[in-house]
């Protein structure tokens, strides 16, 4: 009897400690865990390729189909590109849905490749990023199934609506609303004085500038 | 019997200002604020109770023109250097004039003429206007918030920004500016400024000085011609005692002359150079997008910049 008990509290400890857990990923062949904790996870291949893993609540009523909408219209304002959209499954069967991107960080030319998959349970939502320079998007495109074999996601009742919901339909994504906003050319044709000057003692008449 | 009447209304002549002329060459010091205009209708200040004698009337301030020209006949007679009108400042850089181009759009002032029969030449300077006009005087202040994607390289542009417009950079630390440009320019240089990155916050705010610009011009014109009569006294002191006294009052009036012609400076390098502070914060993906009322910014953590390594 003595024996069973401790039996059970022991089960129960184990459960506890590995079972809470809202998510897990372990590292994909090629990959090292930089930081963890129990909202984001990232990691980062030697080509300076990332991973990041982030979990946020979920509000009551989200659906995939909702919070797919959400990211790739405001995706779309930052200038994210869609390129192309599948359904996906964690290694736990989880459903959700990858979106690849093409995406240039404004004021520079270097042209990157990002790809997010969201998964949605009733209590979270998790995205998988996968970011790196646009030479390796090919590469890293085939083994994202190979990283979404790695990821247990958690948070879904019994016989949930939302954990089952539909896919979302085919997105576009909108009209960037951020990048003329980005860094001007900032080379003057004339050059800046060496030093900063001491007011000239002409006159100057206060305008009346308006914010 | 009647002579102590007769001695009463003597005494009471003494106070009148027609004997001001004669209470000045008493060698007494001369309040300072005996001539402060009574500008703009409103009261004299409290100092000001006794009247001005016939060389020290009150006036309207007549521009810079008749100041500098005040100036420049009072150092032509003055043998002193530090009565000098255009003695720099050694605690301030070089401030610039007060505007003398058409009067901005905050409007004028008015200022009835004055009666006084030997400011008739002095009126000349100053057009035959009978109501004279007083340009606004206001300070602008304005404060600039900016996100940008390179912190550095905006931070050069703001500078060069400063320095083209004809200001100058009066204090700078990591994101954070004070840039003193001309007036006339603070709007331009606000402008290019937001092309840095996203404006999050703007403000101007304006302070009329007008008053105190004017007070402070008649101010010096007085002490300046007071200065004048006074060494003018010096040179009949008859002696030591006479000559110490004066001396005393002198420079009494000196030192007011010198604190009114720097306030006078600084309101005018105010004036003239607005005072722009710029904060600048380095853009990422947490504020990529500008704020909003947005109810699930989630998004705004997800990105490239948040995923990959450099």
């Amino acid at each position: 009897m003595q024996y069973f008990k401790q039996s059970i509290l022991g089960v129960c400890a184990a459960a506890t400690l590995s079972g809470c857990a809202a998510y897990r990923l372990e590292p994909p062949p090629g990959f090292v865990e930089v930081s963890s904790n129990s909202v984001e996870t990232r990691l980062k291949a030697q080509d300076n390729v990332g991973i990041n893993v982030q979990r946020s609540y979920n509000n009551k009523g989200g659906t995939l189909a909702y919070w797919a909408n959400d990211l790739v219209n405001k995706l779309g304002k930052r200038g994210y590109v869609l390129i192309g959209q599948a359904a996906v499954e964690t290694k736990n069967g989880r459903e959700g849905t990858r979106f690849d991107f093409d995406y240039t960080i404004p004021g520079t030319d270097k042209p990157k490749f990002y790809t997010v998959s969201l998964f949605v349970t009733d209590k979270y939502k998790f995205v998988v990023q996968v970011a790196g320079d646009k030479q390796f998007g090919a590469a890293y495109a085939a083994r994202n199934h190979e990283i979404l074999d790695e990821l247990v996601v958690r948070g879904c009742k019994v016989a949930s609506k939302i954990c089952g919901s539909p896919q979302p339909g085919k997105l576009q994504t909108p009209a960037p609303e951020v990048i003329p906003d980005g860094p001007p050319d900032i080379a003057t044709d004339t050059p800046a004085p060496a030093s900063t000057p001491t007011p000239v003692a002409t006159p100057v008449a206060p305008a009346a500038p308006t914010p | 019997m009647h002579r102590p009447i007769l001695l009463f209304c003597c005494a009471l002549l003494g106070l009148a200002p027609g004997c001001a002329k004669r209470a000045d060459y008493s060698m007494a010091p001369p309040a300072p604020d005996v001539a402060y205009d009574n500008y703009g209708g409103e009261s004299a200040p409290a100092g000001s109770a006794a009247p001005a004698s016939p060389e020290m009337p009150s006036r309207s301030y007549g521009g810079d023109e008749d100041y500098a020209k005040k100036g420049e006949a009072m150092r032509e007679e003055s043998d002193s250097p530090s009565m000098g009108p255009t003695s720099t400042p050694t605690s301030m850089p070089a401030s610039p004039a007060p505007p003398k181009q058409a009067p901005p759009s905050g409007g004028l002032v008015t200022k009835s003429k004055p009666t006084d029969a030997k400011e008739g030449k002095a009126e000349k300077d100053d057009g035959k206007d009978p109501q004279k006009q007083v340009a606004r005087q206001i300070i602008y202040t304005a404060e600039m918030g900016i996100s940008v994607f390179k912190l550095d390289e905006a931070m050069e542009r703001a500078e060069t920004l400063a320095l083209e417009s004809g200001g100058y950079v009066q204090s700078m630390s990591l994101g954070y500016y004070i840039l003193r440009v001309p007036a006339a320019k603070l709007r331009g240089v606000m402008a290019e400024l937001g092309k840095l990155g996203v404006v999050e916050s703007r403000s101007l705010q304006a302070q009329d000085v007008t008053e105190e610009f004017v007070d402070l011009s008649t101010r010096i014109r007085v002490l300046r011609e007071t200065q004048l009569q006074l060494l003018a006294l010096l040179k009949q002191a008859r002696n030591v005692e006479e000559a110490l006294s004066v001396r005393r009052s002198l420079d009494q009036i000196t030192m007011e002359l010198e604190q009114a012609m720097g306030r006078l400076r600084m309101l005018e390098s105010l004036i003239g150079f607005s005072t722009l502070t710029v904060r600048m914060s380095q853009r990422g993906p947490q504020n990529a997008i500008p704020s909003s009322n947005d109810p699930f910014p989630w998004v705004d953590g997800l990105g490239v910049e948040a995923t990959e390594w450099n």
